[in-house]
């Protein structure tokens, strides 16, 4: 008895070192699987409450009503700055941690374009952003904006607005105030450059908002426009030959569903001299966030996704070598149709006479990785898979046109969107790949606009792999704001919420 | 029979073989073959950790090459990990746009002050990332949990990157300045008094006030930045901590001051030991009772009690070995946890690869290795930068 | 009034968190009897009754179940209140317990009841509510008059009391675990160190 136990101590303790090395070379794999059996959230008092509501936007709308376009400086040539995509509304927080503000709700908002040229303190400089709050519907309040003859616009007169916070990058404090001046207070702005995110916290004191704790519905008005210091309120008038002078100086307005934000901006009158009328996005605590989308419609988009796999193509390699392909094109014929082996030595013979040959490096570089993924040792197979990334890395120096740039991106995206990501820590520039292919997908004429969508969506997947779940939303809006998308990908974006319907026919 | 030297020649074969797996370890997380000096210093790192085993294991003073590796460790901690703060957020400093960010990273010694948190509400009471990071929660966790179920309270010795600075403050001076072997059963258990303290008013705070107000290694991790008064309090006790009880105590004590008798997660340790593979054990009838092992123990788990009835070091062991090595009657030993009493040693060569003396070094070295060299070569990457800076 | 119990029941398990810290060091920590110790948590229990009780009054009385939600700002000074007094008490008794010897025990022994200070401990704790559950009492049980709200409180406390029950299992931990009085004696000094300093001094900062 005593000696069987014996054993089975030293078996375990044999068991248990030789199994260490394997545990941190799998430790993804065993995270991954513990997400799922034991999933586990950072407190909400921490990370702004849980959150309530979310409010999409469309991406690509920051253009007012349809005819304002970015100043021309430099500082404005990072694209979206402008654009916001998600409005996100937390529950009140009532003793918050680790944070100045103690009592708050926090409203997150989230923009495609995210830069920071002119040093702002809270780490953003182009946009101005007001925020209009009702909070007691058709009672009390102001339609007109909270410095005159700033956006240029007026507001629902059945919501009008009771308290305002304008933000902008340079300052870490916005100021919250009532509508007839008679409540003040300072707003927390945070901001996260690698989320895209701006981040506020509101105060919930008494004469300000503390009644939205009692769980009643609040409307919000969101604009953004152009940061100036000069201008009135902070928008930036921005002049082009002929355009009214009542056209609003707001870039992006967070409309509300069925609401077109391009006919709700450019709703002015000149005869009256009014100016655009906006409705507001109506956040009513009782229901609960659903984003998700209708089973039936689901199952719509999965039949037609698979109908898409099946519809798919496959070739014999007889007939490959029928077409009469040369070169780089019959590797991609061959790499195309999952003959693998061929393509390797078909890229081996490009490589031997053309050993610079950007396309041939980068299929080479993937053909590596995937023998590194049949490999039977792991040593063999992370070594394959670091030899494939010094192809990649060749292949970078030697890529130039837009071609073998979106061929290298593609290839390695795939690359470092397969491989463990504990050992090799590749998501995070396998999405920035993914996003740089896009944006030559996006440059390419219509056809692509769908491989730029499929592009985001890897890029999107990449980025929720690093951890970094806002920059993946990010992608993800801007996929789904991709009219022609293939059947697979409407359904990939379906299932995380971002479309909600099966196209109609 | 073999005679005693033909035993000692094929135990020096046999023990080839954990070398060579080592070495093999070694080589496949350690060898970065990236770029140029970045393979340099994890080929130096690599050369070092071999030499380090290779010596532990051939001459059979684990404690003496396992404080070398522990005290490097963590002098080779702190400047990547510095340096990765600045690269990801611009600054050493912790500001509430990184906790609202959930930026900061986990440190195991808020392990025990929000797992039970975590498993009654499903929470974590700290602002970190779930994934995706070196120091994220999830992987904090299943590295935790592996090394207590191999280690235990090992953790302490083998894997903790705080604990090599005690272990050099304590080994400064020659002179015991303050004797404090036998302290006071309030001053044992202080540790676990603090863990109590801690992981019962944390519930009711939702935070870990640990981290707000007592650590001791602030200033050597990330320290939040001052913007009121609180902020100021708080950055002067995290200095005093760390000079009082990392530095001085040590210093003046020779023992892991901090360690034993302040660190919660060192008292939720022993408390996890229970479920460890290896304990140390004492042969009582061997043993002497000369004490000098109470002397030595850096972390007062020695008791005149252990080696006089129990034949067991208190829970609070860390299997640092040092009672191993100094032993003149080698009447201590590594050994499995819940068994009766010492074995005696095997005779036959072969076997002594499974003796807990071979495989507790070996097991937790795999720990060391793999943890450290995410750290130290780059630590020693930048340390050539500078020289090579400073040449030129 | 049935729902008051079942949100006792199922914010209990919050409630002895909060509660935790300073009964459980404190009734670890006594010399005394096993039927020593049930008196002091009972009466620790019906400290916390009072305490809710009264909170209930007060607040009706305030008009707060009238807006139906319970200002966060009048709840951490409430909390305020509260810590500080939880301090003195644990400090006090966790000195007496752990350095008798000491001068100053010697005097304060005479006039220390350990029955009064867990009483007294009870009632502070009933002070740290928190606002979703007062939320969730207040949805429930809307504009009534002032008595009712404190009968919701009472059958809420019931609720709640479900979930000390183990405490009275303390005594058989104490046996089990040897230097367990010991370590709650320390941690009782910490515990009432932090609360008053950290959490009274600080937290009005
Ligand atoms: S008892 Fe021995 S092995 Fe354990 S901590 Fe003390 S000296 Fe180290």
């Amino acid at each position: 008895m005593k000696k069987v136990r014996n054993i089975i101590t030293v078996l375990l303790a044999v068991v248990a070192a030789a199994s260490i090395p394997y545990f941190f070379i799998n430790q993804e794999s065993i995270i991954s699987y513990l997400q799922r059996v034991f999933p586990l959230k950072v407190d909400e008092r921490y990370t702004g409450g849980d959150i309530s509501a979310e409010f999409i936007d469309p991406y690509g709308d920051d253009n007012g009503d349809g005819s304002l376009s970015y100043p021309a400086y430099e500082q404005w040539s990072t694209e979206g700055t402008l654009d916001l995509l998600k409005f996100t509304i937390h529950k009140p927080v009532t003793d918050g941690k680790w944070t100045s503000l103690r009592v708050f709700q926090q409203l997150d908002l989230c923009l495609a374009g995210f830069s920071n040229p002119l040093s702002g303190a809270a780490g953003f400089s182009n946009p101005v952003i007001n925020i209009y709050i009702d909070i007691d519907g058709s009672a009390g309040g102001s339609t007109k904006t909270a410095k005159s003859r700033a956006e240029l616009v007026s507001f629902s007169p059945l919501a009008p607005w009771d308290f305002v916070v304008s933000i902008n990058g340079f300052s870490q404090k916005a100021d919250l105030s009532s509508f007839d001046g008679s409540y003040h207070s300072s707003v927390m702005v945070y901001s996260s450059p690698s989320e895209n995110s701006i981040y506020i916290r509101l105060p919930l004191e008494k004469n300000g908002l503390l009644p939205i704790m009692d769980g009643r519905k609040v409307s919000y008005y969101v604009v953004v426009g152009a940061y100036s210091q000069l201008a009135q309120g902070n928008f930036m008038n921005i002049k082009t030959r002929g355009s009214s002078r009542l056209r609003p100086r707001v870039f992006d307005y967070l409309s509300p569903d069925g609401v077109d934000q391009h006919k709700m901006l450019s709703s002015w009158n000149e005869t009256s001299r009014s100016y655009a009328e906006l409705k507001p996005v109506t956040w009513d605590p009782a229901q609960s966030e659903s984003n998700s989308i209708a089973n039936e419609e689901l199952e719509k988009l999965k039949n037609l996704a698979e109908k898409e796999l099946q519809s798919q193509p496959s070739k014999k390699l007889g007939e490959i070598s029928q077409e009469n392909l040369k070169g780089t094109a019959l590797l991609i014929e061959y790499f195309n149709y999952s003959y693998f082996k061929e393509a390797e030595s078909e890229a081996d013979k490009i490589l031997s006479e053309e050993p610079e040959n950007a396309i041939a490096l980068a299929y080479k570089g993937s053909i590596t990785a995937m023998n590194g993924g049949k490999a039977s040792s792991v040593i063999d197979s992370v070594n394959l898979v670091q030899k494939a990334y010094e192809i990649f890395d060749k292949t970078e120096e030697v890529a130039v046109t837009d071609e073998e740039k979106l061929t290298l991106y593609m290839n390695r995206g795939n690359v470092s969107k397969s491989i463990p990501e504990s050992v090799f820590l590749k998501s995070l520039s396998g999405a920035k790949d993914f996003e740089r292919a896009a944006q030559i997908f996006q440059t390419m004429d219509g056809e692509n606009s769908s491989k730029a969508a499929s592009a985001l969506i890897n890029a999107g997947e990449c980025y929720i792999r690093a951890g970094k779940n806002t920059a993946a939303e990010v992608c993800f809006i801007k996929a789904s704001s991709i009219s022609s998308l293939s059947a697979a990908d409407r359904y990939k974006l379906a299932l995380r919420g971002f479309i909600q319907t099966a196209p109609s026919n | 029979m073999l005679t005693k030297n033909k035993t000692n020649l094929i135990e020096y074969i046999v023990k080839i073989i954990p070398m060579a797996i080592m070495m093999w370890i070694i080589y496949f997380f350690t060898i970065d073959p990236h770029n140029g000096l970045a393979t340099a210093a994890s080929w130096i790192y690599g050369l070092y950790l071999c030499c380090l085993y290779a010596l532990m294991l051939f001459t059979k003073r684990t404690a003496l090459y396992r404080r070398i590796f522990f005290i490097s460790f963590a002098l080779m901690f702190f400047p990547t990990f510095i340096i990765n703060l600045i690269e990801t957020r611009g600054r050493m400093g912790l500001s509430e746009a990184d906790i609202v960010n959930t930026e900061t990273p986990f440190c195991h010694i808020v392990i025990p002050i929000t797992v039970i948190q975590a498993a009654l509400s499903k929470t974590i009471i700290f602002p970190a990332r779930l994934s995706g990071h070196y120091a994220s929660i999830y992987s904090m966790l299943t590295i935790w949990l592996a090394t207590s179920i191999v280690l235990g309270r090992g953790w302490c010795s083998w894997v903790c990157f705080y604990g090599g600075w005690e272990e050099g403050t304590s080994r400064l001076s020659k002179k015991k300045r303050l004797n404090i072997d036998k302290p006071p059963e309030q001053l044992r258990t202080f540790n676990y008094a603090m863990l109590l303290f801690l992981v019962l008013v944390s519930g009711v705070t939702v935070s870990s006030i640990y981290c707000e107000w007592f650590c001791p290694f602030k200033l050597v991790t990330e320290y939040s930045e001052i913007t009121d008064f609180k902020s100021y309090l708080a950055t002067i006790i995290f200095i005093c901590a760390f000079f009082g009880l990392v530095v001085v105590m040590p210093f003046l004590t020779k023992k892991r001051f901090q360690c034993s008798i302040f660190c919660p997660f060192g008292a939720f340790q022993s408390i996890v030991d229970y479920i460890s593979i290896y304990r140390v054990s004492i042969d009582t009838d061997k043993c002497k009772k000369c004490g000098k092992c109470i002397s030595i123990c850096p972390t007062l788990s020695m008791t005149e009690a252990c080696y006089k009835e129990t034949g067991h070091p208190l829970r609070s062991c860390t299997k640092c070995g040092e009672c191993i090595d100094s032993c003149q009657a080698g009447a201590i030993s590594y050994d499995f946890n819940h068994r009766k009493r010492a074995r005696k040693e095997s005779s036959n060569p072969f076997m002594i690869l499974l003796s807990p003396s071979i495989l507790l070094p070996f097991s937790a070295f795999i720990f060391s290795v793999i943890i450290s060299s995410s750290f130290a070569p780059s630590t020693i990457k930048l340390a050539m930068m500078a020289l090579s800076g400073g040449i030129k | 009034m049935f729902s008051a119990f079942i949100t006792g029941l199922s914010t209990g398990l919050y409630c002895v968190t909060t509660c935790l810290p300073l009964i459980l060091p404190f009734s670890l920590s006594e010399d005394r009897s096993q039927a020593g110790r049930i008196r002091s948590i009972l009466l620790f229990m019906a400290g916390r009754l009072v305490g809710y009780v009264t909170v209930g009054i007060i607040l009706g009385q305030l008009g707060a179940f009238a807006v139906s939600y319970l200002n966060p700002h009048t709840a951490i000074i409430l909390k305020r209140i509260s810590y500080p007094v939880a301090g003195i008490i644990l400090l006090a008794a966790g000195l007496l317990y752990g350095f008798p010897h000491l001068k100053f025990c010697s005097v304060y022994k005479k006039i220390y009841k350990p029955e009064i200070s867990a009483a007294v401990l009870g009632i502070v704790t009933a002070f740290s509510l928190c606002p979703p559950f007062f939320a969730a009492a207040a949805r429930a049980f809307g504009e009534q008059s002032t008595i009712s709200g404190g009968m919701y409180f009472f059958i809420f406390f019931l609720g709640t009391s479900v979930w000390f029950l183990p405490l009275f299992g303390a005594g058989y931990l104490n046996r089990v675990i040897k230097p367990l009085r010991i370590i709650s004696r320390t941690a009782m000094i910490l515990i009432g160190g932090y609360y008053l300093i950290f959490m009274g001094i600080l937290g009005s900062f």
